[in-house]
């Protein structure tokens, strides 16, 4: 597949059983190596495990994955909302900001099982987002599996096609931005008063990430959720027209 | 033999397995799977490692492999849609050999 | 004890045939059905490691989400490997209601 991309390689065939043995003995070696070390390893050194052990009583929660994820090493969480943010805008059309951001259409044709699990499953789905949201603070959870979740509900809306969501639209943009724009928000603010990006005081810290994360949410869930439209083939200058054809 | 260096064995062999991927399989789409598997690989290395290193678990790597799960994802969405593009602009006649 | 190690050696053997057929299998489809069981797997694997909120969304995206996107990517590119493949009789069933798979 794909071959005629490959418009300036005019050479001799190479021969495949040959490349694939030579691909095969390096990685095999490789392999022996990377075992070879993992088992030298001596993995004493504690790593920095303690460290946020002790500091945990500062974050605001006491789940010690969202303070790594929200407090501890915020920066790494900002630039992953910038990364998804610029994915999205790479692969989002760019028309149609007049669209509003859900229309509800008949579709053509009525699947009941798939009926059944919009109507059933995904209040549930939302409800159960928000308390994974909630209870990231203190046990397993947070903002990500929450807008996984939310994202999980988007597809499964979009799946009978009567509900159309326009992921351009400037409602969608915004809601996409929200997260990205709460982080810098809350860290310029934090370098006005507290002198340092993203250095929470130990009092509003609790109440600063849980409005982080929730912005937070709703960005990855619509983020995630557009990637995936952008798979299906559907425009959206006449959305009853194109649904017919299908994608 | 403790789960641990069983769990990150076997974190390295999914590398390799998606690192032979990479340079093997002739579909992109089958290259994007095989990148994946790379990732799944060092995900499992990973936490492996976080689990081994003390009694208590260390909860760093756990955060840098959420953040990398979601980054995947991302990069898989955008590898796809390259894919798709670039099928569209190649013609769909070309068949896939079997690699 | 032997019981856990054993559960565990059966799951990381699973895992590694599965991300061999998950690259290397016959038709795409499959690819992509075995690459999401190797997430599903890999959520127990790290279930048993205590890194729960990395199951969590590794169920949720790395299973869902990207299984998703590579059913909708493969929906896409389809038509080539139906001609490819000459054991189509999934594919025409896909055919009839493409949305179900995606």
């Amino acid at each position: 597949m794909f071959n005629k991309i490959d418009l300036e390689y005019d050479g001799a065939v190479v021969d495949p059983k040959t490349s694939r043995l030579i691909a095969g003995l390096s990685i095999m070696g490789l392999l022996f190596f990377l075992i070879l070390m993992l088992l030298n390893h001596s993995g004493d050194n504690g790593g920095i495990g303690p460290y946020v052990d002790q500091n945990i009583n500062l974050s605001g929660v006491t789940n010690p994955v969202t303070a790594v994820l929200l407090n501890f090493r915020a920066y790494d969480t900002l630039l992953e909302l910038a990364v998804l943010l610029i994915v999205v805008v790479a692969v989002l059309p760019s028309h149609n900001s007049q669209v509003p951001l859900v229309q509800r259409i008949v579709a053509p044709e009525h699947n009941l099982v798939i009926l059944a699990l919009q109507r059933w499953i995904a209040p549930a789905v939302l409800v159960f987002a928000g308390y994974l949201l909630w209870a990231g603070a203190s046990q397993p959870g947070g903002a990500f599996q929450a807008g996984a979740l939310l994202a999980g509900t988007c597809v499964l809306m979009f799946q009978t096609g009567s509900y159309r969501v326009n992921y351009t639209s400037i409602m969608a943009r915004h809601l996409l931005v929200v997260g990205l724009a709460m982080f810098v928000i809350v860290g310029l603010a934090l370098i006005y008063f507290a002198g340092n990006l993203l250095n929470y005081p130990a009092n509003y810290a609790g109440l600063l990430i849980l409005l982080i994360e929730g912005c937070a949410t709703v960005s990855i869930g619509i983020a995630l959720a557009s990637l995936y439209s952008s798979l299906i083939d559907l425009s959206f200058s006449d959305p009853a027209d194109n649904y017919r054809q299908g994608p | 033999m403790n789960a641990e260096l069983l769990y990150s064995i076997t974190g390295v062999g999914l590398f390799a397995i998606g690192l032979l991927g990479v340079v093997l399989a002739s579909h992109i789409m089958r290259k994007v799977l095989a990148l994946n598997v790379m990732g799944v690989g060092i995900f499992m290395l990973l936490i492996a490692l976080a689990k081994r290193s003390e009694s208590a678990v260390d909860p760093v790597p756990h955060a840098m492999v959420l953040t990398g799960i979601v980054i995947a994802a991302a990069g898989t969405a955008l590898a796809l849609n390259l894919m798709v593009r670039l099928h569209k602009m190649s013609g769909s006649k070309q068949e896939e050999p079997s690699g | 004890m032997n019981l856990e190690i054993a559960f565990d050696l059966l799951l990381m053997l699973s895992c590694l045939i599965l991300a061999w057929m998950s690259i290397f299998a016959a038709s795409l489809f499959r690819c992509i059905v075995f690459f999401v069981c190797l997430g599903l797997l890999a959520t127990i694997a790290w279930g048993q490691m205590g890194a729960y909120d990395v199951a969590i969304a590794e169920a949720a995206i790395g299973a869902g989400i990207t299984g998703a996107l590579l059913l909708a990517a493969w929906n896409r590119i389809r038509p080539a490997v139906a001609d490819a493949e000459p054991e189509s009789k999934s594919v025409e069933v896909n055919e009839q209601e493409p949305k179900e798979h995606v």
